[in-house]
């Protein structure tokens, strides 16, 4: 994000409650992908993500005159895309797919919306950090986060116990955090 | 935070296995509680959720996503439109409290122009003439080409305010209890004895705000009388804003480019082509359109006055890989004129 992020919002903002389309454009460009990913940590279903997200941005524009953003606009975007993602669970819980139980503590998955960092944020810092981990730590964490691979199917190509593999993710999770500690 | 090192690996350990889905009943109520015995843990797992999280590498698409936002937007749009034009009462009370909150919308914009009733000056600067007004408290402003400035007979007691629609250069008679604002747009520059150039043509690509000597206040107005600021310039501070892409820009050079159109002159410092052309239009009353757009970051310096058009390109030719093509102006069938056109190539060896 550039670093006039705050001013630009503000400017977007007013532009939007006007009704200009553009601005819409600009906004949906800008925070659809991160706001699809950040849905999925709820869902764990990319097309229902999609369409909750989608939904998000439609109800913002109908509603475009009355807006009343305090926080920043991200904290906003974040906020109502999880505040949809608790209520569709709550609806649906039968469903297995979800990877939160509704009988699960809150505390659980409620995320603070207000320090969150994006994955477009996140990113670069990321892997940079990675390089600077052990193999035998960042390569269970890739194959988790980046190919999206379950525990059981990691231990499996690796060879070893999904005890292990549950061991060195954690170590991989404790170096990054100390080596993105400043950031997050 | 200095001791993150202080949370044990068994509680990372217990994350790991809630994220991956591994953990029992147990463990996840174990974990729930330790979150809820303290509030540094509770921040700690936020973070690492976060992490968590925001590594996740999705393959999404935002430009379809977006057709179909806005197909979704079209579509719920239209049926309005039919409801006014076969229910014709319904439409006039629709309109009537728009009406209404559009005038007390503006009123509350202008109060300090209409307070004791006076009158309001509208000053056109039309193409081709650059117009030097005046104001009531001794200000000077210079009006380009195909601008207006709006201000009051007499300034109220709280503020000095005009309203311009294109490009304006401002000197401002110092006052520090007594700030001048200029309205421009979705805009409000707030000055104390400065000078300053603004641009901000309804239609252009880019308005930009231009500090000479003083010091200057950038806000975005959202609501009536609610503004904030953006921006805070210091001399030979300039603040781009890009409409299309929603950019900010503040760069630090002399600001002199940014004003020499009063004094007749056109001046470009390392200027990229695709920007000088949209001054050159202005200036000239001409649409400029640059085809290749190799040539479109080509860079000059060049300083031009009293010249015309055709010598300009002639001169920017000498040096540099371009060449141009005139077309005139056109008779539409309602007897007007469409504007003269200049097209810019890229001149192949």
């Amino acid at each position: 994000m550039s670093g006039h992020d705050f001013e630009e919002n503000l400017v977007l903002l007013n532009r939007l409650k006007k009704g200009d389309k553009t601005s819409f454009t600009l906004l949906f460009t800008k925070y659809y992908k991160d706001l699809v990913n950040f849905s999925f940590s709820y869902t764990n279903d990319i097309q229902e993500s999609e369409e909750l997200v989608q939904d998000v941005f439609l109800r913002i524009w109908e509603n475009r005159q009355s807006l009343q953003i305090t926080v920043s606009l991200k904290s906003y975007l974040l906020k109502s895309v999880q505040n949809r993602c608790i209520d569709l669970i709550r609806h649906r819980n039968i469903q297995k797919k979800y990877r939160i139980s509704i009988l699960e503590d809150p505390v659980l998955y409620e995320t603070s919306t207000d320090h969150y960092v994006l994955h477009s944020e996140l990113e670069i810092r990321l892997n940079d950090a990675l390089q600077m981990i052990a193999e035998e730590y960042s390569k269970p964490f890739r194959m988790s986060r980046f190919e999206g691979q379950k525990y059981d199917v990691i231990a499996e190509e690796l060879k070893v116990s999904v005890r292990t593999v549950e061991v060195r993710i954690a170590k991989a999770l404790q170096l990054l955090r100390e080596e993105l500690k400043d950031f997050l | 935070m200095e001791n993150q090192n202080t949370i044990p690996e068994s509680y990372i350990d217990l994350m790991v296995k809630y994220f991956g889905g591994t953990a029992t009943e147990e463990e996840k109520q174990e974990l729930a509680s330790l979150i809820r015995s303290s509030e540094a843990l509770r921040d700690e797992f936020q973070r690492y959720r976060n992490l968590w999280d925001a590594s996740r590498h999705t393959s999404v698409s935002a430009d379809q996503a977006l057709l179909n936002t806005l197909d979704r937007i079209s579509s719920r749009e239209k049926p309005v439109l039919k409801l006014i034009s076969l229910w014709q009462k319904v439409a006039a009370i629709l309109v009537i409290p728009l009406l209404i909150s559009a005038i007390w919308f503006f009123s509350a914009y202008y109060q300090s122009l209409k307070s004791d009733r006076t009158l309001s000056h509208t000053v056109y600067s039309s193409f081709g003439s650059i117009t030097e007004i005046n104001l009531p408290d001794g200000s000077k402003v210079w009006l380009n080409t195909g601008s207006r400035l709006k201000y009051p007979e007499r300034f109220d007691n709280k503020s000095r305010t005009v309203e311009l629609s294109g490009e304006a250069f401002f000197e401002v008679k110092s006052d520090a209890g007594y700030p001048f604002h200029v309205i421009a747009g979705d805009f409000m520059v707030k000055a104390t004895g400065t000078r300053f150039n603004v641009m901000a043509y309804e239609n252009s690509p880019q308005y930009s705000f231009a500090l000479a000597e003083g010091k200057i206040d950038v806000s975005v107005m959202n609501s009536p009388g609610k503004m904030q600021r953006i921006a805070r310039l210091d001399p030979s501070q300039i603040l781009k804003y890009d409409i299309s892409r929603n950019k900010f820009q503040k760069i630090s050079e002399d600001p002199y480019k940014y004003f020499s159109w009063k004094d007749g002159k056109m001046v470009f410092r390392n200027d990229p082509l695709g920007e000088m052309v949209y001054r050159i239009g202005l200036q000239y009353n001409v649409d400029v359109e640059v085809k290749d757009d190799q040539i479109r970051n080509q860079r000059f310096y060049a300083t031009f006055q009293n010249q015309s058009v055709t010598e300009v390109f002639d001169l920017l030719k000498l040096s540099s890989p371009i060449d141009y093509v005139i077309h005139p102006q056109k008779v539409l069938p309602d007897g007007s004129y469409t504007r003269k056109k200049i097209v810019i190539y890229s001149k192949s060896e």
